[in-house]
């Protein structure tokens, strides 16, 4: 008697050692990049109007309690900067109106408006550098000369 | 496999969470910069200097009208939106002004969420005292 073999499908293409669904890891690697980017500019943005809104203020309640010493009030708008963003890299300036009635300028009540402006880095890595030039941040702050300080002379615009 | 975008994508929507959180308190700081800055100018020129050379207090040498219209002109002149209240008060026990200034903030993030929300009020109050001497 002959014992027929009984057939057996052939396995053609043997899946062995083969992990489904690797292909979502490059996909996941490219959300987890694309994400951290944006996020991470974003932020970049933040914090650099944190720093230059810090450095328009300080420097503006400088000013207004000093004598005109409008390097002094620039230093000051600086170091407020640099305690955000030590690489620094902002620029101020002081536009003192006392409305065109005294042409000596700083004196009380007239007021003092400083703007500060830094431009972002597109990409920036810790210990590495930062490239390009990303979004323009700027922030001013505005007050007057105090009306009651000492050391201005008779002339006023209160 | 799934489990990497997905947690990647929450660990992006954390960190957007955050960026929405830290922007809002970005103009909570600013808001209270020029509250203090039209709060100090309304306070200052509020003040009738020479009723003060005469010996008057400075609760009496005051002008509500005058430390509006100056904190109103304080307020334009800062970068800034929204709207700002200027009253006469008392904290503490003294005299102060208070200056509250309101805006609504645009979150980044949140709007790309279905049924996320848009914009949030922030409202800060700054006070300047009416104060004699050094």
């Amino acid at each position: 008697m002959r014992l027929r073999r009984r057939h057996r499908p052939r396995a053609t293409s043997p899946q062995r050692g083969a992990v489904g669904g690797i292909e979502m890891l490059p996909f996941g690697l490219l959300i987890f990049f694309a994400g951290t980017m944006l996020i991470a500019n974003t932020w970049v943005v933040i914090d650099a109007k944190m720093a230059t809104s810090s450095a328009a203020r300080e420097s503006v309640r400088f000013l207004v309690e000093s004598d005109g010493d409008i390097n002094g009030a620039l230093a000051q708008g600086g170091s407020a900067f640099d305690a955000h963003i030590k690489s620094g890299g902002a620029t101020g300036s002081f536009d003192v109106d006392s409305g065109g009635v005294i042409n000596s300028g700083f004196v009380r009540c007239a007021r003092v408006t400083a703007t500060y402006e830094y431009t972002t880095p597109v990409i920036s890595v810790p210990f590495i550098g930062s490239w390009g030039n990303g979004i323009h941040v700027q922030s001013s702050h505005s007050e007057i000369v105090d009306p009651y300080r000492a050391g201005l002379g008779t002339a006023s615009l209160c | 496999m799934l489990l990497v975008p997905a947690g990647v994508l929450i660990f992006i929507i954390l960190a957007a969470i955050t960026v929405d959180f830290s922007h809002l308190y970005l103009a909570k700081r600013e808001l209270h910069s020029v509250a203090s800055a039209v709060a100090n100018d309304a306070a200052g020129l509020g003040i009738d200097a020479t009723a003060i050379r005469e010996g008057a207090t400075p609760t009496e040498a005051f002008s509500v009208q005058q430390a509006r219209e100056a904190g109103q002109a304080s307020f334009l002149a800062q970068d800034a939106d929204g709207t700002v209240q200027i009253i006469l008060t008392t904290r503490d026990g003294r005299p102060a002004i208070s200056v509250t200034v309101q805006k609504q903030v645009r979150y980044i993030f949140a709007p790309g969420v279905p049924g996320g929300p848009s914009q949030h009020t922030v409202a800060v109050t700054a006070y300047a005292y009416l104060l004699s001497g050094p």
